[in-house]
């Protein structure tokens, strides 16, 4: 009954921890090791790797990542920190390809998207590994891992999705759960196969990306769904290991390229939830991505690394959801809390409850093609 | 003469004041590790090492005995309070991100390095004491060891059943030291006399302030763990330590137990309230008596339903206490509705103790299993006592949350804790709203079902729609569910979680303490490599090696198998403490503030050991094996401790046996400590070599038997392990040649 063992320990996380911990400490699983007492890790069965066109190769075979801002140096075999980028000999794969561990049918509120095609469910895949490495990520066990560490839930390239999404008769196929910017390739992939057959692609993402690959992944999807984790440089580097200027410059671009946008602001007590940075955060979000984009405060719940942090009090999310609506924002939302009144969409116009949601389901619907059925305003999303 | 007899107090107060420090250290590491057990095997190796080396150095260093009595006693006056405050603040050094646990691996390096002047301050006093006595010439040595022992059981009775409830860490501090100043008062003369009296008169002074201090050094405490949260309301009970904070600008109040979240609540905050209990509720098609274990924030809605009854249980009467002070209006109404009945009570007793077949709902909200303190209401004896009182066709719900994206750790926790639930029940169910529920009869959890149920009992909530239903209960989430099931069960081994084998502490402590950083994960993978056949094959290794030594050379043969019985007594000793503080904890769940009693107990056996052994002359390889025979013996004696407490149920009859069982245990490690020196003939160089072989073998039962075997493999294979090694020097000790 080894209840230890098996725990996944790479040879650099290793070496890491011996030189951390001392000689004196480090010593003894060492020469465990020697001994045979602690086993090596047995990776799971061997996945398709495809070559990362966003790459260039530098000098004594080392290549560079140039997907996001980390932009990584990889030397031979070594694995970029987002778990799925690899150099093997010289060039550039991801191991991200094929192999999601989430397969799952889920209502498009749970991205979350409020305003598209409400009601409707879609296909979500997910392969492991996340360019951030957020202290609270709610999908920690697959985020944090590399995708070839992770059981596969069932193959999926271009055909095999093609036909889930046929029998299940779903409509949108959508990324979720650990981060699309990571399995970019393959997104691309299953994009352009079943975008022409009538599809849409939604993803859900925490934007940390360059410019070039951007450009390349929002020309394949339909709704883009953004985790603006804060406001200040100091959160992002303390809590997600990322910096907040590439994520404000990318969400300018997803409205540039006039793609479906919905941005999500997960607040965490002590850390993002000061009164000011709202309010700054807000008046950028009015400024650069317009009112009329929707704004989405979520709870946080003791999770990861943060375990032991109280969740968000409902007034700080409540004190939130005003500010952002003063600051000019038309559609606010409180999410993972329900009833609230701030579940539904109002009519910005003559506040009329166009869509009255509970939890993950709509319980009524009054839009009239896309207009409000009181006053005529047009609500602006994808409602059909 | 008289000055001499006086002296005595000396020696009772160097053992009193080293007993205290231990609870008071063991208490604060306890907390600083957040409740985790593992502290014990921890704090025992620290301990032992640091003590091992202050008396050591102190035995060679040569001062004025009175001197470096009154000045190591200063020192730890004012050493102890300060370390007791800044094992409290540690957490801020560490600077992790608030809200993040301590890792172990830091956890124990800070502790160490604070703890081990402290220790090293004890070990010195009581060399210290030993020679001051040889220069004037008091009494025996033994009687020294006899009176030291005495001063640490009635320290570790005192402190453990009648101050811990009502004193502060401060005050027990300073009682501690003013009792060592008077015993310096009545023993020293002229003026070190003077000195000690005015040194007495401070202590007096400062605890008048201790309360202020504990104060000020809780609220420290909590601005290390998070420098935004404040700090409202703190309480100690048998259990641990129970703060109430609140974060800025928020009505809502926040509790940790032992330094780690436990929950919140808000009365601006109804919905998730509202959730809980009607996703509870309506699992039983008509509920008219409900137990609720913990969480009793949600009764207000509870009360919504046409029920008889709701009987609540919670460990601190603090907690009742705050709920009373800081909820108001409805919440607050709901506490005094004639429906409700309040308890404070260990729930796990509570349920043992209620009728049979009385409720319709148990619902435990038992914190995650991380301690084995709270896997008390994990285990397969606690989930029988449930159903024994659940009516026909009542139901078991447990907020356990089944993931279905589930990874290898938290597949094997949730599996754990499933599998035990499913050996007691006929049906369980794990649902998307986080609650695992357990029956005798089908459980139904289609929506439209429970959505059926809610609306015919006519139940008005502002804060609860009918249609939450479908997204708490979602089919597909459901289907998502079991499917994850079925694979889970395909891919982990079945363990079941017992209270002799606390399988899901140990699952549950890899889940989330990995998650702290690398070397925790070294750490943990190396406590959980121990395995019983090291043992066995290092039995095997002592047995050749005697084996080979008496063939050779026969003089050497004799003190090998005399180290060696010493050294696997202490790990004996060590070992059998652990266990007892395990049952202790995994029954009663109170070792936080018995564990001085413990202690103390295993110490004035020890004296007392050794005593026996010096009258009786017991000096040659007979009793030496005999007394080996009876450490076998007790080391079996606690497999049989906690299923007769199931039995009999008689509380303070176990507790009474575990002391007994201390005491007897410290004894038989004194007697061969006292006849190994004996056999070797009474050298002062062997006595200081049994002494740190002795310690040594202590050390290793603590880290090898208290942090891996214990809560790896469980009481049984422990003992057996220990057993093995027992039996390997019990033989040698017999075929010690009767020459001498
Ligand atoms: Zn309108």
């Amino acid at each position: 009954m080894g209840l230890f063992d098996d725990v996944p320990l790479n040879r650099r996380e290793f070496i890491k921890a011996i030189l951390k911990g001392g000689v004196a400490v480090s010593s003894l699983p060492l020469a465990l090791k020697l001994l045979g007492i602690l086993e090596e890790p047995a990776y799971a069965e061997l996945v398709q790797k495809m070559l990362v066109p966003h790459s260039r190769p530098l000098d004594n075979n080392r290549v560079q990542c140039l997907v996001c801002p980390f932009n990584c140096i990889l030397k031979i075999k070594e694995r970029s920190q987002c778990f799925t980028k690899q150099n093997d000999d010289g060039k550039l794969f991801t191991y991200a390809y094929h192999n999601p561990c989430i397969i799952s049918v889920d209502p498009v509120e749970k991205m979350p998207l409020h305003h598209y095609l409400p009601g409707s469910q879609t296909l979500t895949l997910a392969i492991g590994g996340c360019n951030l490495h957020c202290l609270y990520c709610q999908n920690w066990q697959q985020s944090q891992k590399k995708p070839d560490e992770l059981k596969m839930a069932a193959k999926m390239d271009k055909d095999e999705t093609l036909s889930a999404l046929k029998k299940k008769e779903l409509k949108i196929l959508a990324f979720n759960y650990t981060e699309p910017v990571v399995m970019l390739e393959w997104i691309i992939e299953l994009s352009k196969f079943v975008r022409p057959k009538g599809y849409k692609v939604v993803i859900g993402t925490a934007l940390y990306i360059n410019a070039e690959p951007l450009k390349a992944l929002l020309d394949a999807v339909d709704g883009v769904v953004v985790g603006l984790k804060g406001f200040t440089e100091e959160f992002y580097k303390k809590v997600t290991g990322g910096t907040l200027k590439p994520v404000l410059d990318g969400l300018v671009k997803v409205k540039e390229e006039k793609k479906h946008l919905e941005v999500v602001n997960l607040v965490v007590p002590t850390y993002n939830d000061k009164e000011e940075d709202i309010k700054r955060m807000c008046e950028w979000f009015v400024k650069n991505l317009g009112a009329e984009t929707p704004l989405h405060f979520s709870r946080f719940e003791p999770m990861y690394k943060l375990q032991n942090l109280p969740r968000t009090p409902l007034k700080t999310l409540e004190t939130a959801h005003k500010m952002a609506k003063d600051c000019g924002i038309k559609f606010v939302y409180i999410d993972n809390l329900a009833p609230h009144p701030a579940n539904d969409t109002y009519c910005p116009k003559c506040n009329k409850p166009l869509i009255k949601r509970v939890g993950l389901r709509i319980l009524e619907n009054s839009l009239k093609e896309g207009k409000c059925s009181q006053c005529g305003e047009s609500i602006p999303g994808v409602w059909r | 003469m008289a000055g001499n007899r006086r002296s005595f107090s000396l020696f009772f107060s160097v053992g009193f004041v080293a007993q205290t420090a231990q609870i008071l250290i063991f208490r604060e590491i306890f907390l600083n590790f957040q409740g985790n057990e593992l502290s014990f095997g921890i704090t025992f190796s620290i301990w032992l090492l640091f003590l091992a080396s202050g008396a050591l150095v102190f035995s060679v260093v040569k001062t004025r005995p009175s001197t470096t009595l009154f000045a190591l006693f200063s020192i730890l006056l004012a050493y102890l309070p300060i370390c007791v405050h800044l094992l409290r603040i540690s957490k801020s050094w560490t600077a992790l991100p608030q809200g993040q646990m301590i890792p172990l691996f830091k956890a124990v390096i800070y502790t160490s390095s604070l703890v081990g002047p402290l220790v090293f301050i004890c070990g010195a006093l009581f060399s210290s004491v030993l020679k001051y006595n040889e220069e004037e010439k008091i009494v025996s040595p033994t009687r020294i060891y006899i009176l030291d022992a005495l001063g640490n059981l009635f320290a570790g009775l005192l402190f453990s059943f009648v101050f811990s409830l009502f004193l502060n860490h401060f005050q027990l501090s300073f009682i501690a030291m003013g009792v060592c100043f008077f015993s310096l008062v009545l023993s020293l003369s002229g003026a070190k006399q003077v000195s000690a009296f005015f040194l007495l008169l401070a202590t007096c002074g400062l605890l008048l302030f201790a309360s202020s201090l504990e104060r000020l050094s809780e609220e420290a405490r909590f601005r290390a763990i998070n420098p935004q949260l404040t700090l409202l309301d703190i309480n100690h009970s048998p259990y641990g330590e129970t703060a109430v904070v609140r974060l800025p600008n928020s009505e809502q109040i926040d509790f940790y137990i032992n330094g780690n979240y436990y929950f919140s609540f808000s009365e601006s905050d109804p919905y998730r309230i509202a959730v809980q209990a009607h996703t509870l509720l309506s699992l039983h098609p008509a509920p008219s008596k409900i137990l609720l274990l913990g969480n009793l924030t949600i009764i207000s809605e509870i009360l919504l339903h046409p029920l008889e009854r709701i009987d609540t249980v919670e460990l601190d009467p603090f907690l009742i206490r705050m709920f009373k002070r800081h909820l108001s209006g409805r919440e607050r109404l709901a506490l005094d509705d004639p429906r409700v009945s309040l308890n404070t009570a260990d729930p796990r007793a509570y349920v043992a103790d209620a009728p049979s077949g009385e409720y319709d709902i148990v619902a435990s909200y038992a914190a995650e299993p991380l301690t084995l303190s709270s896997n008390r209401l994990f285990t397969e004896q606690f989930f029988a006592e449930v159903k024994r009182i659940l009516r026909p066709g009542g139901v078991f719900v447990l907020s356990l949350t089944v993931e279905p994206d589930a990874q290898s750790e938290m597949v094997e926790r949730t599996l754990c804790i499933l599998n035990t639930l499913k050996r007691v029940f006929a049906h369980t169910r794990s649902t998307p709203a986080h609650l695992t529920a357990a029956s005798d009869s089908p459980i139904l959890i289609e929506p439209a079902t429970l959505a059926e149920r809610y609306k015919s009992r006519a139940v008005k909530s502002a804060y609860f729609d009918p249609a939450l239903y479908d997204t708490f209960f979602n089919p597909s989430e459901q289907e998502r569910i079991d499917e994850a099931l079925r694979r889970f069960a395909k891919e982990a081994k079945t363990t079941i979680n017992r209270d002799e084998n606390p399988v899901a502490v140990v699952k549950s402590l890899r889940l989330y303490q990995v998650l702290s950083s690398d070397e925790d994960r070294t750490l943990y993978q190396i406590l959980g490599s121990i395995k019983p056949i090291h043992i066995a094959i290092g039995a095997v290794f002592l047995l050749l090696c005697g084996v080979v030594l008496r063939v050779v050379k026969k003089t050497v043969f004799i003190s090998y198998s005399v180290y060696i019985s010493v050294f696997t007594c202490g790990l004996f000793g060590m070992a059998e403490s652990i266990m007892v503080l395990l049952i202790l904890q995994s029954t009663v769940g109170a070792a936080y503030s018995l564990v001085g009693a413990l202690s103390g107990a295993f110490m004035f056996g020890l004296a007392g050991g050794a005593e026996i052994a010096l009258k009786w002359n017991l000096n040659t390889k007979k009793p030496l094996s005999i007394l080996l025979l009876l450490s076998i013996t007790l080391i079996f004696c606690p497999i049989f401790i906690l299923p007769l407490y199931h039995l009999l149920k008689l509380r303070m009859l176990m507790l009474l046996s575990l002391l007994l069982l201390s005491t007897l245990s410290g004894g038989v490690v004194g007697a061969v400590y006292r006849t190994a020196l004996a056999i070797l003939k009474d050298s002062p160089k062997s006595a200081s070599r049994v002494y740190a072989v002795d310690l040594l073998g202590a050390t290793a039962g603590s880290i090898v038997v208290g942090c891996a075997l214990l809560l790896t493999q469980g009481i049984l294979v422990c003992a057996v392990s220990v057993f093995l090694l027992l039996t390997a020097c019990i033989i040698c000790a017999f075929l010690i040649p009767r020459t001498s």
